[in-house]
């Protein structure tokens, strides 16, 4: 009985720890996407993933990271002795699992093929998700009653949680952020900005070095991070009818 | 050709040009490297089942080969389509014939020059070789001005070479600097860019339209057409295709979205008509990934919704539709739309198939998509 409590709490955390990786390219979690399709934990502290993607053809840098990713959290995780990823039906499953296995870098993996490791990469990928989430969270503040010209002026300190909720301190008013989807949308900013790990003094940052965004309009800054989250909803719709689709079909 | 009539009581003709039209053959006897050559099909049978209404999703052995003459009913007989323009892939590193070549369609194209519009591909790898093969390709098939004015350009490509495997290029590289300039001396005008999943180097953005950029600054009199507008990276898109004023939106894929997903139809197309303007967005249903008639008559009926309009200050006219359709694709290969109404109105197919322009009523039962919960 103690042993499966341990299992099962395990296994939970696996999970918990596996839900923080995100498809870089779609900026949702794996978990999420439908990503895990199977997990097992044994007493003893053995972990085995085994992993999908929407295509045979994602890139194999982006799995890359997302792989590096997923061993990287819960390798870490207490009670964990081993751990071991499968990503099936890939174009190239046998290599990438290997590597990952193994421990080794992409450019290790892809040696002859690859000039670098992926961080030009993954700065890239991570940069527009902070922009859409930026535009996610800035549309909440105006739905709740700012106007788009006082985001720039707040602080990271201006908006606090209160329980389920937010609350934003501008202009000398106190304005709460409730719709629980609007809720979302600045958590999940907030966490990102928080996750850079530098602590910004400004709300407003463009990049991912905590700067803020070039001296423009806020409103066309806005534009530009509206765009950069339309094209993620739309990936990330496409992934998931793709991944729907190869996961109710017979192999010819 | 098929005739939108608005609750106004007006008619609007609506010329049809699909710039992106494929005949393939995915069929088992044709697998060279069957994982690949498999993976490659079901992957394509998945965007199919994914976006599009159930009753046009056919059996998997039908899908994998169709054949032409199946192609050409489904196109010019049901589908609406007036000209389809060939767009080949071929793949030769994983079907054996490739997947879908030249060689497919040259004898329908010759049949059909007002029908079928014929485009190449190269691959600057492929050298000397391949630019003697465009200069042929140019002589046997420019039986009509608007005929071989395109290339295919599939970046991520894979060729043996050097008994291992080169997993694509790029279209900044000297060498296909090289075949542009071939291009250019052959008047073949229009490049349609398309990424795929890989690229040299491995650990770059295969999906970086970065390349497409400068080529289309360095060679400010030809088209870059990007097909599925860039898609995943429809942001970057629309920024290069906002300075570069001859890079045209693809549509190829991105129209499957307009019957389950009409939201997310919206929001690309609010976007493009925002970034580009009306008159660089082309038309295609991308057959055989999606049949063109459902797509045409489920934009015919669309409408972008109130909250995108005041969003973004644009509309989504008849008249603009007409443009996406086909006016905007003749305006790039060259097609004289009125003389090919004349010309197709008795042709051969329009005989064989018993063709006659299909009527639509529009505005009536309009998608819209309500805004995103998410």
């Amino acid at each position: 009985m103690m042993a499966q409590d341990a299992e099962a709490d395990l296994k939970e955390s696996v999970l918990r720890a596996l839900s923080t990786v995100t498809d870089p390219e779609l900026d949702e979690p794996i978990t999420e996407l439908g990503f895990v399709k199977n997990l097992s934990v044994s007493e003893d502290g053995r972990v085995s993933v085994d992993l999908v993607t929407s295509t045979f053809w994602c890139s194999p840098n982006f799995v890359y990271i997302m792989l590096e990713e997923a061993r990287d959290v819960v390798s870490k995780l207490p009670g964990v002795k081993e751990m071991r990823l499968t990503l099936g039906g890939h174009h190239d499953s046998d290599r990438i699992n290997g590597a990952i296995n193994a421990g080794k870098s992409f450019s290790e993996c892809y040696d002859s093929e690859a000039r670098g490791d992926l961080l030009e990469l993954n700065r890239m990928i991570r940069t527009r998700a902070l922009r859409s989430r930026l535009y996610s969270m800035a549309a909440a503040l105006v739905r709740s009653g700012l106007v788009a010209e006082e985001i720039p002026e707040l602080s990271r300190q201006d908006v606090t949680a209160d329980g389920d909720t937010f609350v934003v301190n501008s202009r000398g008013r106190i304005i709460p952020i409730t719709d629980p989807a609007d809720v979302r949308r600045v958590a999940r900013y907030l966490s990102f900005l928080d996750g850079l790990g530098r602590t910004p003094t400004c709300l407003i940052v463009w990049d991912l070095d905590g700067n803020p965004p070039p001296e423009e309009e806020f409103v066309s800054t806005l534009i530009a991070g509206r765009l950069a989250k339309a094209n993620f909803s739309l990936n990330a719709e496409l992934c998931r009818a793709l991944l729907e689709s190869r996961l109710n079909r017979e192999e010819p | 050709m098929i005739i939108a009539e608005t609750p106004d009581g007006k008619k609007h003709d609506m010329f049809v040009v699909d710039y992106h039209f494929h005949i393939w053959n995915a069929a088992k006897e044709n697998w060279l490297r069957p994982d690949l050559a498999k993976g490659w099909i079901n992957c394509f049978y998945d965007y199919t089942r994914a976006l599009s209404p159930k009753e046009y999703v056919w059996d998997w052995d039908t899908y994998a080969y169709y054949g032409e003459e199946k192609a050409l009913r489904d196109v010019f007989g049901d589908g609406h389509v007036d000209m389809a323009i060939f767009e080949p892939q071929t793949l030769m590193y994983f079907y054996h014939k490739g997947f879908s070549n030249v060689d497919a369609i040259s004898g329908y194209v010759t049949k059909w020059p007002d029908r079928l519009v014929m485009g190449s591909r190269w691959d600057p790898r492929d050298g000397e070789a391949g630019k003697a093969l465009l200069e042929e390709q140019v002589r046997k098939f420019r039986i009509r001005p608007f005929q071989m004015r395109n290339v295919k350009l599939y970046t991520a490509e894979w060729k043996e070479e050097n008994g291992g495997v080169s997993r694509g290029w790029r279209l900044d590289s000297k060498e296909a600097y090289d075949f542009l300039e071939k291009n250019r001396e052959l008047g073949i005008n229009v490049q349609v860019a398309h990424k795929g999943p890989t690229v040299w180097p491995l650990d770059k953005d295969a999906f970086d339209i970065g390349d497409v950029d400068t080529a289309a600054t360095s060679f400010p009199d030809m088209k870059f057409v990007v097909t599925h507008i860039g898609l995943p990276r429809l942001d970057d898109f629309c920024w290069v295709a906002t300075q570069d004023k001859n890079i045209y939106a693809g549509m190829a894929v991105a129209m499957a979205f307009v019957h389950t997903r009409p939201r997310y139809f919206a929001e690309m197309m609010a976007n493009l008509l925002y970034w580009l303007g009306p008159d660089r967005i082309l038309f295609s249903a991308d057959y055989a990934l999606w049949h063109p008639k459902w797509i045409i008559e489920d934009f015919l009926n669309f409408e972008l919704p109130e909250d995108l309009k005041k969003e973004f200050g644009v509309d989504l006219t008849m008249d603009i539709k007409k443009k996406i359709l086909g006016e905007n694709a003749a305006n790039v290969w060259g097609i004289d739309i009125e003389q090919q109404k004349k010309k197709l109105k008795n042709d051969e197919l329009t005989k064989k198939l018993h063709l006659e322009p299909g009527t639509i009523r529009v505005g009536e039962a309009a998608k819209k998509g309500k805004p995103l919960a998410r």
